[in-house]
């Protein structure tokens, strides 16, 4: 037991080590990298466009559903009239990075890494090297700056959505007045919620994609099996992982930003 | 002799414990073939990539042009190394021209269109054409081989490390894929070294062949010192592939005849070579159904007249012979001539089915190798090792 205990803590210890290494390489990376703006571009469309659609669809309905639960309880209290600063809030300070940041580990990070550990089994990542290309520099340096663009703006649309999703339960499908709605959302959002919220989602990115890609990256070090079932178990373990990070991360800067 | 190119000294590497490289001592003259050859997971291609800077070994030290450190990382003077993978390593995301493109666009200042000048000459010259805007899953295998050779060669590379550039070709893509090594190497002046366990084929284009075995260079030497080696288990590997297609011929092999050749240039004069001429001689592919039919009756004809000879040696699928004295009470060149003349006049005349045999006969003394018996016809200087031309 002790020895296992043991066992865990050095790889523990020895993973976080490797992946503070990674990271720092791949920033690094990026003062000798050619044509940084076209890939970073690049990286923006593959993570910002394509999650666009998932995150404004969930961002809907989670501000549909917290409008009508919102809209019972508070009207049991008799306090229905602060359904809006509650529906933005709730987005705002949590559900809007932490869902928008789950939903791009779904659909961005499942894909950064499976795409990165494809390269890896198929000798691409050797190749670059052979080239004389940093493979850190170039597959993951432009999209750890990019998650740092596309986080906080699809935490934006998620809240935003949220918030006329809210508005839409709250007065179109409850008997709420839209007045009321916006004028408690004006009242009740102060500018520390909007930057605390997007504090977090700049945190989420940046450790999502790392996470995602630092799994893809070592696919061939840390799976069990090569080829595809080591591609698809570095894509799970990306997933729970950036998942679980997200979580823990939340808990810990909501504790210290209050 | 100059100093070599590469040179490897006394590497090791061992992956969790188990040492794959246990002293490699290795070197490469500038400008030559030398393929590393050896059982499955014996470290060839570690071998490689410890080459390629891709693998970090133990001990020791590898040696490019004298110069320590190898890849592209160490500045503009140290040699250009290309690495062509197993499985091409073509970027799938890029398109063929985009693939050969890249190491220029993202390793030098050279501009866009300078680069698109550079890739399309280079495509001209490998005939490349059809395929640059081709995405490789869109591309045969042989045809990712040759874009991944011209993403390889458009650094003009000094050295070039091919990981068995053959793996999951048929044997007629096998023999193009060596002869582009060759005809490239030949034509873009780089060194090559290569991972190979295509015997025979990858012999023919080799100067050196190195085999590895247990950690260590077991031999080393040229592709006829191979073919002549009395090491046990380098015997069976080598002469594993020619064993079987000899096997079926029901005769001696070429590795056989490799192995005789002193007995026979010692007890025998001439070497009677009959010939298939049906097709141009393409090494080490499979056996056709009619043609190996027509073999055997060849040699079946031939047999009788060969008793008083050596045996009967399989060079190839079109080439057999046997070695016999000159001084026979009947000249046994005409009489292996006339056998083969009524097989021949036996057979239907048709493009696809027909298959002429000749013979003629080699001084043995004025051969050099038995490889010669072979490859007269791609030798003019050898013309004159032709005793009398008799076809049939």
């Amino acid at each position: 037991m002790i020895a296992a205990t043991g066992r865990f803590t050095i790889n523990l210890a020895r993973e976080c080590g490797a992946f503070a290494l990674f990271v720092i390489r791949s920033l690094w990376a990026l003062l000798t990298l050619r044509a940084f703006f076209r890939k970073l571009a690049r990286s923006i469309y593959e993570m910002g466009v394509r999650c666009a659609p998932i995150i404004f669809t969930v961002g809907c309905f989670t501000g549909l559903v917290l409008g009508l639960q919102g809209y019972f309880t508070l009207s049991r209290l008799g306090s229905e009239y602060i359904l809006g600063s509650t529906v933005a809030l709730a987005l705002i300070r949590e559900l809007g990075p932490v869902l928008s940041a789950l939903m791009i580990v779904g659909q961005a990070g499942s894909a950064l890494a499976a795409e990165i550990g494809i390269q890896r089994n198929s000798e691409q990542i050797d190749a670059l090297e052979t080239i004389g290309v940093n493979p850190l520099g170039f597959l993951v340096g432009p999209r750890l700056i990019a998650a740092l663009i596309v986080f906080p703006l699809h935490t934006a649309i998620f809240d935003l959505v949220g918030i006329v999703g809210g508005y839409v339960s709250g007065t179109m499908i409850m008997s709420m007045d839209g007045g009321v709605y916006w004028q408690s959302v004006y009242d009740g959002v102060g500018r520390i919620d909007v930057i605390n919220g997007f504090k977090k989602s700049l945190a989420f990115g940046f450790i999502v994609i790392a996470i995602c890609a630092f799994e893809g990256f070592n696919t061939h070090r840390k799976s069990a099996q090569p080829g595809a079932r080591g591609v698809s178990e570095s894509t799970t373990r990306a997933v729970v992982f950036s998942s679980i990070a997200v979580l823990a991360v939340d808990f810990v800067i909501t504790s210290l930003l209050g | 002799m100059g100093t070599p190119f590469l040179e490897i000294k006394g590497v090791k590497k061992a992956f969790n414990g188990r040492v794959v490289l246990d002293g490699i001592d290795l070197s490469v003259d500038r400008g030559s073939i030398t393929t590393i050859m050896g059982k499955s997971g014996i470290g060839k291609s570690v071998l490689l990539k410890c080459i390629a800077g891709l693998v970090d070994y133990d001990e020791g030290e590898i040696l490019l042009d004298g110069q320590r450190c190898i890849g592209a990382h160490c500045g503009e003077n140290s040699p250009r190394l290309s690495y062509l993978f197993q499985q091409n390593a073509l970027f799938d995301s890029m398109t063929a021209a985009e693939n050969v493109a890249f190491p220029l666009a993202e390793t030098t200042r050279m501009r866009r269109r300078d680069i698109r000048k550079r890739v399309k000459e280079l495509f001209q010259q490998l005939d490349l054409g059809d395929v640059a805007s081709k995405y490789p899953a869109e591309m045969s295998g042989g045809m990712q081989k040759r874009v991944a050779l011209a993403r390889a060669l458009i650094t003009h590379p000094q050295l070039i490390l091919f990981d068995e550039p053959t793996t999951g070709l048929d044997p007629q893509r096998k023999n193009s894929v060596f002869t582009m090594v060759a005809d490239y190497r030949q034509r873009f002046d780089f060194t090559a070294v290569m991972v190979s366990h295509d015997i025979p084929e990858a012999l023919f284009v080799s100067d050196r062949v190195a085999w590895i075995d247990k950690g260590h260079v077991r031999f080393v030497g040229s592709p006829t010192d191979l073919e002549l080696t009395r090491d046990p288990e380098l015997v069976e590997f080598v002469h594993h592939r020619n064993a079987l297609l000899s096997d079926l011929a029901g005769q001696q092999g070429r590795s056989a005849l490799f192995a005789d050749w002193p007995d026979l240039r010692k007890n025998f004069d001439e070497f009677i070579l009959a010939r298939c001429a049906t097709e141009r001689r393409r090494p080490g592919s499979d056996l056709g159904l009619k043609r190996f039919v027509s073999y055997r009756e060849a040699v079946a004809s031939v047999a009788e007249i060969a008793r008083d000879g050596s045996s009967i040696y399989f060079l190839d699928e079109r080439h057999f012979g046997f070695a016999v004295k000159s001084k026979s009470d009947r000249p046994p060149l005409a009489a292996v001539a006339q056998s083969l003349r009524d097989l021949n006049a036996a057979q239907p005349l048709t493009v696809l089915t027909s298959y002429q045999w000749s013979a003629r006969s080699y001084r043995l003394n004025s051969l050099p190798s038995p490889s010669a018996l072979w490859t007269l016809e791609d030798l003019p200087a050898l013309e004159s090792a032709v005793v009398p031309s008799l076809s049939a």
